[in-house]
């Protein structure tokens, strides 16, 4: 197996699922035309700001649901944050800002790439007012716990499975009536569960993937729980977050695209969307600075850091490779569009408006 | 029954329970010559509970005890605001000639031979939120006790109104951790029964449920320990101190100083005379109007229980009928070295254990 600089290496044709040449010009086709929705990205960096413009732009994604790595849960910072990355989207002439699904459409018959923002986890601590003003300064999705605990609900890494607290219940309310979508992809097992039941919208797992095809990882969701996000209309993004998928030391596209197949088979096309998660930068190499600075424990989460790289999907820029991917796994064209935006602009429509 | 301004117009002697000429005596010098400390009131508190200090202080005086931990509340979990609230009340206490800060046990000792008042200071909810350095930071402002949650969830655990029972989050483990190591009070009066028993069995030290009283005898009151948790507390060496708050004692439309005694004599008789305390959790003004108004925005009285059925508490309503505690004691037929315990030797030995 490549080292991941000699797997950099490799031109972007050679990190690609291998196709036919017909299946190939299928995919490129259906990649030029089709909008893309990434509802999970980190382009400005997770944790440690910066952008780069000419990275995504090849990428040549349509939308950067682009979360806001607020892991102190301090309103003020994260409100700062998004203040920089907002300055920097709207000074860059190929980039817009996005609040709602019509906006995503625009950007593609403009030819420009859309971003719109989400808090991960949200900073809103116990006052819900702050969701009003999170709302006003362009936030789309919030999620509600990170690993741990916060006022409410339960992580997936924490010691206990409480679920929603009352000022949980609350702000699931606030988030419905003001219309921001909610994920749920790092809370508790009991969180998840009472904000699907609580929740009168469609929620999201954006960033996630099968308990069933890698049991260890307790950040994976449980067929239950795959299935109650369904039933409630909303969506299961599927990641590309090495060494979450699998905990094999080679890793990589085809992972992705099992757990894609696996939530298909089990909820139905319809409920199956991207949200990669990755960064365009080493993030194992950022996985283990998280871990030897104890923002984030590993071994809690059932993570063992087994493989360097995700080959074919190791950054945004091999976002052609999914299309490929859905392509080489049989999937038909109104399908691939359905994973690639159309379940996505559905459920931003009902929310967003 | 007489409202609450009926009553608080009868003189002080004629609200204290009746005794005879010989429990008189002894009830007069146990409450003079005992050290007398209640481990959770209210009384420095102005913004919220609309009281002033200066003019308090004399009732504080007159109630006879030597010392008392005043809790700052910072309901929100703010920690900048609740550390210059801390600033507030200690510039009351050290400004005033009658009044001492006190950071460990002596200080209660000092109080007592100087005949001032040794006031502690704790946190009501604790509010370090996600930031452990914080806890160092509270200690070295002279915050000597914490209570984990109030009556909702945070960062480390359930309060006892929240609608779901988790026990301590990893956070909430070093947070104990990092409050047995600095050597403060660790409160457990408002928090939920699996964070409760989590705490009290991950701290290295004695815990305390210090404003608290039996669930055995009120069993809707989510406020009120468990058998379980209080067997728990003792058997750490914990402490539970009886407060005297209305409606949370009992459900009855007449409450008062017998209430507060029927929850001593059921926590002594389960866990026994050296883990019970007095935490009367009292303030001056309407306590039951303090109810009504937090009702929605703080306490959220319907999500642990609590009615307005009693105006006030009768014998012990206010500061200055805390001897009444004493009589009542006495009363009930406790020995002197009993009431002494009650009264304040329970409190300094756990207050000498963790803080010094």
């Amino acid at each position: 197996m490549l080292s991941r600089e000699e797997y950099l290496q490799l031109s972007l044709e050679e990190r690609f699922v291998p196709l036919s040449d017909e299946g190939r010009e299928r995919a490129t086709s259906l990649f030029e035309k089709l909008v893309t929705v990434d509802m999970h990205t980190h382009i400005f960096g997770s944790v440690h700001f910066h952008f780069e413009y000419e990275p995504v732009r090849q990428s040549g994604m349509t939308c950067c649901f682009e979360a806001v790595p607020a892991l102190s849960e301090d309103f003020d910072e994260s409100m700062e944050l998004l203040g920089r990355y907002r300055s920097l989207v709207e000074a860059e002439p190929g980039l817009v800002t996005a609040v709602r699904a019509e906006d995503i459409r625009q950007a593609k018959r403009d030819g420009k790439q859309a971003v719109m923002y989400q808090l991960e986890p949200q900073t809103m601590g116990r006052d819900l007012d702050r969701i009003d003003i999170a709302y006003g300064l362009g936030v789309r999705m919030m999620l509600l716990t990170f690993n741990t605990r916060n006022y409410v609900g339960d992580g997936c890494g924490e010691r206990t499975n409480g679920g929603l607290s009352y000022l949980g219940i609350e702000m699931v309310e606030r988030l419905n009536d003001i219309g921001i979508l909610i994920d749920l992809s790092h809370c508790g097992a009991q969180t998840s569960l009472d904000a699907i039941k609580f929740s009168k919208d469609p929620v999201l797992f954006n960033h996630t993937g099968a308990r069933a095809l890698n049991p260890s990882v307790t950040r994976l969701k449980t067929d239950e729980q795959i299935r109650a996000v369904a039933a409630k209309g909303g969506l299961i993004g599927i990641s590309a977050i090495p060494n979450q998928l699998s905990s094999a030391p080679e890793q990589g596209i085809e992972d992705m695209l099992n757990h894609i197949e696996y939530v298909v088979n089990l909820v139905g096309i319809d409920h199956v969307a991207i949200g990669l998660d990755n960064t365009f930068h080493d993030q194992v190499a950022f996985h283990r600075k998280l871990a030897a600075s104890k923002s984030v424990d590993l071994e809690k989460a059932g993570i063992t850091l087994a493989a360097d790289y995700m080959y074919g999907i190791e950054s945004p820029l091999e976002w052609r490779n999914i299309v490929r991917g859905l392509v080489s796994r049989g999937y038909r064209d109104a399908e691939i569009e359905k994973i690639v935006s159309a379940n996505a602009l559905r459920v931003m429509e009902e929310i967003l408006g | 029954m007489m409202s609450r301004d009926e009553y608080l117009k009868i003189p002080l002697k004629d609200r204290f329970i009746k005794l005879d000429e010989d429990q008189e005596a002894r009830a007069e010098q146990l409450h003079r010559d005992s050290l007398i400390i209640d481990m959770h009131t209210c009384m420095l508190e102005d913004e919220l509970l609309e009281q002033d200090f200066v003019e308090n202080a004399p009732r504080i005086q007159r109630s006879g005890i030597n010392g008392f931990i005043d809790e700052v509340i910072p309901f929100d979990e703010d920690f900048a605001g609740s550390m210059e609230t801390l600033g507030k009340f200690r510039l009351k206490v050290e400004k005033h000639p009658d009044f001492m800060p006190a950071f460990r046990a002596q200080d209660f000792l000092e109080a007592e031979e100087t005949g001032k008042q040794a006031v502690m200071f704790g946190l009501e909810p604790q509010s370090f939120g996600r930031d452990l350095d914080r806890v160092a930071i509270a200690y070295g402002l002279g915050i000597r006790a914490a209570l984990l949650t109030l009556n909702t969830r945070n960062y480390v655990g359930d309060g006892c109104g929240e609608r779901t029972n988790a026990g301590l989050s990893y956070l909430g483990l070093e947070v104990v951790e990092r409050l047995n190591e600095l050597g403060m009070l660790i409160d457990l009066s408002h928090c939920g029964s699996q964070t409760t028993l989590d705490a009290i069995e991950a701290s290295s030290d004695p815990v305390m449920c210090n404003h608290i009283g039996a669930r055995a005898l009120y069993p809707q009151m989510k406020r009120l320990k468990t058998d379980e948790e209080l067997v728990a507390l003792a058997n750490k060496g914990g402490l539970a101190g009886v407060s005297a708050i209305p409606n949370q004692l009992s459900r009855n439309a007449e409450q008062g100083i017998e209430d507060m005694l029927n929850h001593i004599d059921y926590v002594v008789n389960l866990i026994g005379i050296d883990h019970v305390a007095i935490g009367t959790d009292i303030l001056f003004g309407d306590q039951v109007e303090v109810h009504r108004q937090t009702d929605k925005t703080l306490l959220k009285l319907d999500y642990y229980g609590q009615e307005l059925n009693a105006p006030y508490m009768y014998g012990i309503e206010s500061p200055e009928e805390w001897p009444n505690i004493t009589r009542g004691l006495v009363s009930r037929g406790y020995s002197d070295d009993e009431i002494r315990k009650i009264l304040g030797g329970n409190a300094l030995r756990i207050i000498q254990e963790v803080v010094g």
